[in-house]
């Protein structure tokens, strides 16, 4: 402190006047500070998901492909948690409301994130063992929701998911969320037949139900729209709206009184395309199950053995068999293996109500057994084969049992003593106590 | 003492004070809004503390430090990979879990400090395995020290809370495994372990035949110890304290032989397995002042407790 020379205080002083002119002229384009901002951003969408009274309606469409089409949530956020109803929760055996936790966080942008698990809303996203859907990349689904804007309204907040990059919409809820989902659902479950056509032919509809496809076809022109859909109180709503004979369509409608659907904006009826037995059977669309109690004495000692063998030897039981398309599919408490059904219809009536049909099991399913558990299973379980018993190089005379056409009784035509009914009601294929 | 300040003369008072009244005009001209903010830049997660975050500050953070993060961060998790989160009721059960068969079992062997100087400090928990497209899934990872990754906690079902077999298997002897990593870390165990079965690690082909199955006779605890020294010892100490001495001795008992196809090999592989757990409980012993037996015996005690229902692993009450 002691040699201060006039050179330096002139340095000093000099430095000192350059410092101030670079900071002052720089304006803030903002008052705050981004994360400043984010935060109150964050906070203010809080504010609006919270204070909806009745809650809000996501369209939620997993996979960034929309494979699997779009589906219903509803959304009840207070400050800790969301309670999440679902249009599958009636097939999952959910009981709803479902509650978790849910956080906004910033992840290149402000976040919704459902950060505990809920059994509804992870439902897409969670993985198992397998390859395919539902395996190892679950349905490829969101659960941090990228918060895109909120409208002027406040009625509508658009998303996009994380991973999928699917663009999501949530509407505020005017009405009780469980009444929403009821109406939401109404048409899903109805239409029983992925086919529809109109009076004079030319205009086909297909919907998937299961993967919530649309496509339809004006065979006079060769036009044809496709989409992914959500289901709604009328029918359902397109994901990527369009254009079809000259007009904009965003829109299905369907009558579940006479299976009629049409696409909204075009007035042309397209009437339900009701399938023979035999596509109905193996067709793939419908799943039939089979059980103990529904063979023939003949059959069930095969069934007996190969059932004790599997619970001694591997400690299993089996909880689904069924016939899905062209495929027998099995599920042991744990692992599902799928066996090729390889078949022919080689006869079927005028009313296609009775047709004659050939069935072989040669080997797994070269496509759908990935994990090669059907082999394991043949393997491992000697006589595990004796469940396909049924299956082995034989034609049956497939006939309805009922008039509402939920089951269906197989007879080997060479001795109707060998005989299996399978239906579409969900059983067990046995109790292994009671057998 | 005051001897210098004696010495300033106006004049020279003021040619001292203007190089810092200019210094000052200097800094007084910057807007006061460029001052150093009280706020934090960085945006935290932002979320309302629940009762079970209030329970894990009074279980964890103020007596451990450890964060015990059960709510999904996507930073924690590896986006590779497809997963879910944790759901929050299994977390409960597993900070019970991990508090009553980890924390307090080192606090009972080693003491509070020994807990509080080495044990993870960061425990994140994700709802699924991390399935790989070859069917192989993880079931935990630890990493830098101090943060363990369990995974699978929504398969922690009732069933496999009353069997301590299962609950090792799948998430307790992880936490173990991956503590004696983290040991090994701080200080390193004798070079003499790798020379004992130096030349039979077989890296990654630990998991393929015929090593999947012929492990004991070789030398080693479990398949997974052939990988190399470093999880040959950490598969050593969480093999043995998370099994009773019964167990054990039935296991040395099929070890009681060579490998047929190792020509090389001249001692058994109970033999092999013994002198590897002999450097083991010495390290323990004289790094850590643990005895291996005491924890071992610890552990299967609190481990009877949880499958015999004896321990709360629900109540979040403060």
């Amino acid at each position: 402190m002691k040699k201060y020379n006039i050179f330096t205080l002139l340095v000093m002083l000099f430095t000192a006047s350059v410092m101030t002119s670079c900071l002052k002229d720089q304006e803030d384009l903002f008052d705050e500070s981004a994360s400043k901002r984010l935060t109150s951003y964050m906070n203010n969408v809080q504010d609006i998901l919270v204070g909806a009274e009745y809650g809000w309606a996501l369209d939620y469409y997993p996979d960034r492909n929309q494979s699997y089409g779009g589906y219903n949530y509803t959304l009840k956020f207070d400050r800790e948690n969301v309670e999440a109803r679902f249009d599958l929760s009636k097939k999952l055996s959910l009981t709803e409301p479902v509650v978790s936790t849910y956080k906004f966080v910033n992840e290149s942008g402000p976040c919704l994130l459902f950060d505990t698990y809920n059994v509804a809303l992870h439902h897409f996203a969670t993985p198992t063992g397998s390859s395919g859907p539902g395996g190892y990349q679950a349905y490829d689904g969101d659960f941090m929701l990228l918060i895109l804007g909120v409208s002027d309204d406040q009625n509508t907040i658009t998303l996009k998911g994380t991973r999928s990059g699917n663009v999501m919409y949530m509407h505020r809820l005017t009405n009780d969320p469980a009444e929403y989902m009821e109406q939401a659902t109404a048409k899903m479950g109805k239409m029983f037949f992925p086919n529809y056509r109109s009076a004079d032919s030319t205009v086909y509809a297909t919907v998937d139900e299961e993967n919530r496809q649309f496509e339809v076809t004006n065979f006079a022109t060769g036009e044809t729209f496709e989409s992914p859909f959500i289901f709604t109180q009328n029918g359902g709503n397109f994901h990527t709206p369009g254009v079809f004979m000259g007009k904009e369509v965003s829109s299905f409608s369907y009558n579940e009184a006479d299976s009629t659907l049409t696409v909204d904006g075009i007035n042309i009826s397209l009437k339900v395309v009701i399938p023979g037995i035999a596509e109905k059977l193996i067709g793939g669309s419908m799943v039939w199950y089979l059980s103990y109690d529904n063979l023939s004495p003949i059959i069930q000692p095969f069934w007996k053995t190969a059932a004790t063998n599997l619970h001694n030897d591997v400690g299993e039981d089996l909880n689904t068999m069924a016939i899905i398309g062209d495929a027998v599919y099995i599920k042991s408490a744990t692992f599902p293996m799928y066996f090729e059904l390889l078949y022919e219809v080689q006869a079927e009536n005028a009313a296609q109500d009775s047709a004659i049909v050939y069935f072989n099991i040669t080997r797994p399913h070269p496509t759908l057994d990935e994990y090669d558990n059907a082999p394991w299973y043949l393997e491992n379980c000697p006589n595990f084969a004796n469940f396909l018993i049924q299956f082995l190089d034989l034609s049956y005379l497939v006939t309805y049992v009922d008039e509402d056409q939920t089951q269906i009784k197989l007879e080997y035509i060479k001795n109707p003593a060998v005989s299996f009914t399978v239906s579409l009601d969900a059983v067990a294929p046995y109790q292994f106590s009671k057998l | 003492m005051f001897h210098g300040y004696k010495h300033l003369t106006m004049k020279k008072y003021i040619l001292s004070v203007l190089p810092l009244l200019a210094l000052s005009m200097g800094f007084v001209g910057c807007d006061d809004d460029n001052a150093i903010q009280k706020e934090s830049v960085i945006t935290a997660d932002s979320y309302v503390q629940n009762k079970f975050d209030k329970w894990l500050d009074l279980h964890y953070v103020l007596p451990y430090n450890i964060d015990f993060k059960y709510r999904y961060e996507e930073i924690e998790a590896d986006y590779n990979y497809y997963t879910v989160p944790a759901d929050i009721n299994n977390s409960i059960k597993m900070a019970h879990l991990v508090e009553y068969l980890c924390v307090e079992t080192y606090n009972e062997v080693a003491g509070v400090d020994f807990t509080c100087s080495y044990f993870p400090k960061e425990f994140f928990l994700i709802g699924a395995w991390q399935f790989r497209n070859n069917g192989t899934m993880t079931l935990g990872t630890a990493e830098g020290g101090r943060k363990i990754i369990l995974m699978g906690i929504n398969e922690l079902t009732d069933e496999v809370i009353a069997r301590p077999d299962k609950l090792n298997q799948y998430y307790i002897k992880t936490i173990h495994h991956e503590f004696t990593h983290i040991l090994n870390q701080t200080r390193n165990y004798p070079a003499s372990f790798k020379l004992i079965t130096g030349s039979k690690y077989v890296t990654d082909s630990w998991s393929e035949a015929p090593y999947d199955t012929v492990y004991w006779k070789r030398g080693f605890i479990t398949a997974y110890a052939q990988m190399e020294d470093r999880e040959d010892f950490a598969e050593m100490l969480s093999e043995y304290v998370t099994h009773d001495a019964e167990w054990w001795e039935n296991m040395m008992k099929k070890a009681e032989t060579t490998y047929q196809d190792d020509p090389e090999q001249t001692e058994t592989g109970r033999a092999l397995i013994e002198q590897k757990l002999d450097i083991v409980r010495a390290y323990m012993h004289d790094v850590f002042h643990i005895d291996i037996d005491e924890l071992r015996d610890a552990i299967n005690r609190r481990q009877n407790d949880v499958a015999n229902g004896l321990i709360d692993l629900t109540n979040i009450d403060l």
